[in-house]
């Protein structure tokens, strides 16, 4: 089964597991010990190679289960070996990160979460040094005071203080840690996250993946606290890489609210310019802020434009409108009402058509107004005449007129 | 003339149906939305409004005392006073609008007109005067396009970005009613007129209206 490809049980109890810890370490780390260079050379290659392949299945339970016996391995045999020895920190850090790091890759290359966003093996194993390197800067004290606690606890505290919402659960001072705490809690929250929901984790750790290239130990603001925000980044992809370059700072809690306050107003301000393409024609094909901006300040111009050419041609027309200003409005207008609005006879008179959709209003509109501008007897010929154009139903109104300028 | 009538009117009809299909996105908020500007009872009221404000400013100005750019100007004033009173008051150029026919007097409103006017078609050409020469002009050109809109739209010279583009939403839907609204009446109008001259040529029609 694919399990074995990525959790080979004779690889555990062999005691194997110190080239297998280093066997995660695809790329060699940096300043490690050359035996473990020379065993992740040896085991992290085919290991590496197998994740991709056997990702089409294997469930989640056997993955944790794999995890725990792993884990439970680790912290029991060669965990307590390693963190026996006195300057072996940051290979027992390296190891234990190596460990989880490798773990949960397999876990997201199971759940077949690894292709859709990166598909690229080499992620896999960069993973571990990266964090390695991370780890080491911050956590050496951790790792020492944990040392004297004991290997198990050790080891178990450390998964399950990332397991732990991270703000709560970090006795550290975030300025030390962020690095380190960010790597940390991607595995961790492969973890956590492996049975509910397998590609959360793996979004979790492909997020972290393509960003750890980018930033070196400060900019993992967003991750530390705003980790299902930042699942919901998944889907924009090039969004929380911009955010990693923007945001530097280190203290979690200032920018979790600003990279959140940025993202709300990024979707908002998306949002307009989408409804914005909406009403703009011919904008479906452009991309980007500045030139839907130009295409909407160019529309906007040509609106006016049209706006200040029809009002010329209005005023230009406005004397014709009255050439029989006699007309008394008041008592006529309930009249014309009724049927203006009633029918739409005058609209389709007016505009030629069969199905006036907004020449109804206009129609109706100039028939409630216009009655008294234009010449009466003018109007009630052209209204007559165009709706024997129209043709529909004009005997209704042949009637109507002369119900309007009745007595 | 039947046939440009019924294919303006069938064009309107289509861009009324496409605009209300696109213009009802979710965009709520506590303003009104621009797919309101694409119904048929907004362009009535709308239509109805502008025809009122015509005869008013043809009652104010009677014909040959003003020429025809002032008679323009106040057309094309009333149309907007006529936009704004339709959109009630609920968006922000709307009451940009009202406010300035109000307070300001038009000369004063025409001397603010001109310098703002001026400057967009600079923008293009002199980048340099706001923004550092020195440093690169990507950063600010969403800002300056931004302040080009702003301008555009009444009383958005101030806002910011996301308020600006929903301001500018409903402007472009509104003024999107009133150009089809004011062409269907110039149609309306010149069809009337030119059926009015040609029957008063065909036949004597001229007799008094019954009293």
């Amino acid at each position: 089964m694919a399990n074995d490809h990525f959790f080979p049980g004779d690889y555990f109890s062999s005691g194997l597991s110190a080239p297998f810890l280093g066997a995660s370490y695809a790329q060699a780390p940096p300043s490690r010990s050359s035996g473990l260079d020379a065993a992740a050379m040896a085991f992290g290659l085919p290991w590496a190679d197998q994740q991709l392949p056997g990702a089409a299945d294997s469930s989640a339970a056997t993955t944790t289960a794999h995890f725990d016996s792993a884990l439970s391995s680790l912290v029991s045999s060669p965990a307590s070996a390693f963190f026996a020895h006195g300057g072996e920190d940051d290979v027992a850090i390296g190891d234990l990160i190596g460990r989880l790091g490798g773990i949960c890759n397999g876990a997201s290359a199971n759940n077949s979460c690894y292709s859709t966003p990166l598909s690229s093996p080499p992620r896999g194993p960069p993973l571990p040094p990266a964090a390695f390197r991370a780890l080491e800067t911050g956590r050496l004290s951790r790792v020492s005071s944990s040392k004297s606690l004991g290997a198990p606890a050790t080891a178990l505290e450390y998964a399950e203080a990332e397991a732990s919402p991270n703000t709560s659960a970090m006795p550290d001072p975030p300025a030390t840690t962020k690095g380190a705490a960010r790597k940390r809690k991607a595995p961790a929250k492969c973890k956590a996250k492996a049975e509910p929901s397998p590609p959360l984790p793996a979004t979790a750790v492909t997020n972290a993946i393509p960003k750890r290239p980018r930033v070196t130990d400060g900019g993992s603001s967003d991750e530390n606290a705003a980790v299902p925000a930042k699942v919901e980044l998944e889907e924009e992809k090039p969004e929380p890489v911009k955010d990693y370059i923007h945001v530097r700072a280190r203290r979690g809690q200032a920018t979790d609210s600003h990279s959140l306050a940025e993202r709300v107003r990024r979707k908002r301000i998306s949002e307009r310019m989408k409804l914005l393409q909406s009403l703009v024609p011919g904008c479906n094909k452009i991309t980007g802020k500045a030139l839907m901006l130009d295409e909407i300040i160019n529309y906007v111009q040509s609106l006016q434009r049209q706006v200040e050419f029809l009002s010329m041609k209005l005023s230009t027309m406005n004397p014709q409108l009255d050439l029989d200003g006699q007309y008394k409005p008041s008592k006529d207008m309930n009249q014309v009402t009724m049927p203006a609005y009633a029918s739409d006879e005058p609209a389709g008179a007016f505009s030629y058509a069969s199905s006036p959709a907004d020449s109804f209003a206009m129609g109706s509109a100039v028939a409630h107004h216009g009655l008294e501008l234009q010449g009466t007897f003018s109007w009630e010929h052209d209204l007559q005449s165009m709706v024997q154009m129209g043709g529909a139903s004009s005997s209704s109104h042949s009637q109507d007129p002369h119900a309007f300028y009745g007595k | 003339m039947a046939s440009t009538s019924s294919s303006t009117a069938v064009d309107e009809r289509e861009r009324k149906r496409k605009r209300t299909s696109g213009g009802e996105s979710p965009a709520a908020g506590a303003e009104a939305q621009p797919s309101k500007w694409q119904t048929r009872r907004e362009h009535e009221i709308y239509s109805s409004k502008l025809f009122e404000a015509l005869r008013l400013v043809r009652a104010g100005s009677p014909a040959s005392s003003t020429t025809t750019p002032a008679r323009s100007r106040l057309v094309r004033e009333a149309a907007d006073r006529a936009l704004a009173v339709a959109a009630r008051g609920r968006s922000r150029w709307s009451r940009a609008i009202l406010a300035s026919r109000r307070r300001r007097l038009q000369a004063a409103h025409r001397a603010r007109l001109r310098a703002p006017t001026v400057p967009p078609s600079r923008h293009p050409s002199a980048a340099g005067t706001s923004a550092a020469p020195g440093k690169a002009s990507k950063t600010p050109a969403l800002a300056r396009k931004a302040k080009v809109l702003g301008r555009l739209v009444p009383g958005c010279h101030k806002l910011p970005f996301p308020a600006l583009l929903s301001e500018a939403s409903d402007y472009i839907a509104a003024l999107e009613m009133q150009v089809r609204a004011m062409t269907a009446l110039a149609e309306v109008l010149s069809s009337v007129s030119s059926s009015a001259s040609a029957s008063a040529s065909g036949s004597s029609s001229s007799s008094p209206p019954p009293a």
